[in-house]
């Protein structure tokens, strides 16, 4: 049922909102089952390359490719098919809080029904829909809430419906947009390494931006370091040195505190 | 000093100064205008004649409403209490009938006249394709707009006459004058209630691949639904009320029996049918606030 892993690759990728460079010059690769990390300050371009790489924002210059097919030139049907294989969980979690959390999750898979099954799927759920649902709550810790609505929840368990909402979409790349943010340090812990061991058994590419940089180096293997729209570092988490990732965050760069 | 303007002088919400001062101004020559227009003085306010003695007659009826017949009826006639309650029953029909309708009417017009439909369904490939489709688009988006428009700006009453002449007074003329005018509000009022519900859900559900008619219906309606069905549950009462006022057109509901009982000077009878509407209006009111409670607040 899982989709195979997805690769992307930035090559030279600009973007520009009508004003100063969000992004700039950004190139990368990750390969099919890699797990990456984007981390830096808030306002780095973050969350702009996540939504680049589902394709939801379109780069001005430079080229987005996933799986090797380039996002520019895929006609409408061609982004929907691959969209339905990238499970995204955005910042503010994009739930519908008058729905219950079972309707929310089901709603992660229905791209790939057609009008009427999904349809179906929304208000009657299969027996085997509610076993697959609940099984996947209850590695979150939330399976108890399945037939709760979502606005009678805390944002930490919002927090991981929309995380389980991907999940259920049987993604081939999971990218999630700081999913530990409305979370308290333990459940933190706890909610990454379910998301690394997931990615890991099941092969799937995950990319997050995360601001924790504590959680990133000790879990995940390879760090790609944003300071306003550039990359100030990519590589294997183990090599990373403490003084470039207190360059990354350091309040003030051009002082030159910490360059050699 | 000069160049220095007060904090009190751009304050964008001070009531009395700036422009704001001369809109006020102009309101209120309107008003007096229009008063004038009129041609009334206040003594018109006070009853002449008779007048106040009908008042008081009526007003001090509504203490006692009939519990039967005010004058000699043949004999074999229904007991009052009957008639009231099937002239009820008539209006509830006719309200429900008519509002259904206007809700089968008023769902897809309100879906179809909402920018946020337009803006969901996706542009074709090609550059021909696309704008042939948005010349089509925006025509059909125009001729609808002006068809809700034109459907509500008739009121009801109105309908009914127009209907009455063209169908004659039969039971389609009066479902048709509620659920005509009533469609075109509801489809005006979902456009908008569509329109206005938060899009982030929509935008989560297109990011996975969904197509425009799935991100509509799963990510924004799901939005609007609530106060879609607060809405419709408020407009049943209006429709009541509508439909109890077709009466005076001579269709056998309440305000027909009402008509009736007032020419005849049975101030106690028209209570009576009175009282039953508050009643149903108020049960509906209840139910409608019920309902409320379960979707809205949750």
């Amino acid at each position: 049922m899982n989709h195979s892993a997805l690769s992307f690759s930035l090559t030279e990728v600009s973007l520009d909102f009508d004003g100063p460079a969000v992004l700039e010059g950004l190139s990368f690769r990750i390969e099919p089952g890699e797990i990456v990390a984007l981390v830096g300050p808030s306002g780095a371009g973050k969350t702009s390359v996540l939504r680049m790489l589902n394709g939801s924002l379109p780069s001005a210059e430079g080229s987005v490719l996933v799986q090797d097919q380039d996002l520019k030139t895929l006609p409408t049907a061609g982004l929907r098919e691959l969209r339905s294989q990238i499970g995204f969980v955005p910042q503010s979690f994009g739930l519908i809080p008058n729905l219950r959390v079972i309707q929310n999750v089901i709603a992660g898979r229905i791209a790939r029904m057609g009008t009427l099954g999904a349809l179906r799927a929304m208000l009657h759920q299969r027996a085997a829909e509610l076993d697959e649902v609940h099984e996947l709550l209850e590695s979150l810790g939330i399976e108890e809430k399945l037939f709760q609505r979502v606005d009678s929840l805390s944002g930490g368990e919002q927090q991981r419906v929309a995380i389980a909402r991907a999940l259920y979409q049987s993604p081939g790349a999971l990218l999630a947009d700081e999913p530990l943010s409305a979370l308290d340090p333990a459940r933190a812990r706890e909610t990454l390494l379910i998301l690394v061991q997931l990615a890991r058994s099941q092969g799937l590419t995950l990319v997050l931006s995360l601001h924790d940089i504590g959680l990133a180096r000790e879990m995940i293997p390879r760090l790609i370091g944003l300071r306003d729209g550039r990359i100030q570092f990519d590589r294997v988490t183990s090599e990373i040195e403490d003084h470039e990732i207190e360059a990354l965050y350091g309040l003030k760069p051009s002082l030159g505190l910490h360059e050699e | 000093m000069k160049n220095e303007a007060r904090l009190s002088d751009v304050h964008p919400l001070r009531i009395l100064s700036g422009r704001r001062r001369w809109w006020m101004l102009g309101i209120v020559c309107a008003a007096i205008w229009a008063a004038l227009g009129l041609g009334t003085s206040p003594a018109q306010l006070i009853p002449s004649g008779n007048g106040i003695e009908i008042l008081e007659e009526f007003l001090a009826a509504g203490l006692t409403p009939a519990l039967d017949y005010e004058s000699q009826v043949p004999a074999g006639t229904a007991p009052l209490w009957a008639k009231v309650l099937d002239a009820l029953r008539r209006t509830l029909i006719f309200a429900a009938t008519g509002m259904s309708l206007a809700l089968a009417i008023g769902l897809p017009l309100g879906v179809l006249t909402s920018t946020a439909w337009w803006r969901e369904s996706s542009p074709a490939s090609s550059w021909s394709r696309r704008w042939i489709g948005r010349l089509g688009r925006s025509g059909a988006f125009v001729f609808l707009r002006a068809l809700i428009a034109f459907m509500r700006s008739i009121h009801e009453l109105l309908w009914a006459v127009l209907l009455l002449a063209a169908l004659g007074l039969n039971s389609f003329s009066a479902v048709w004058a509620i659920a005509i005018p009533y469609g075109g509000t509801l489809a005006k009022v979902f456009s908008e209630m569509l329109d206005e519900a938060p899009r982030d859900s929509a935008a989560q559900l297109h990011d996975t691949g969904a197509t425009s008619l799935q991100v509509f219906l799963f990510g924004l309606m799901p939005r609007a639904l609530p106060d879609m069905a607060a809405y419709t549950f408020y407009r049943l009462e209006c429709a009541v009320r509508s439909s109890a006022v077709l009466g005076f057109f001579g269709f056998p509901t309440l305000g027909y029996f009402v008509k009736l009982a007032f020419v005849n000077q049975h101030y106690h009878e028209v209570w009576s049918y009175l009282y039953a509407l508050i009643f149903v209006v108020v049960v509906l009111e209840f139910v409608s606030s019920l309902l409320r409670e379960r979707v809205v607040i949750r």
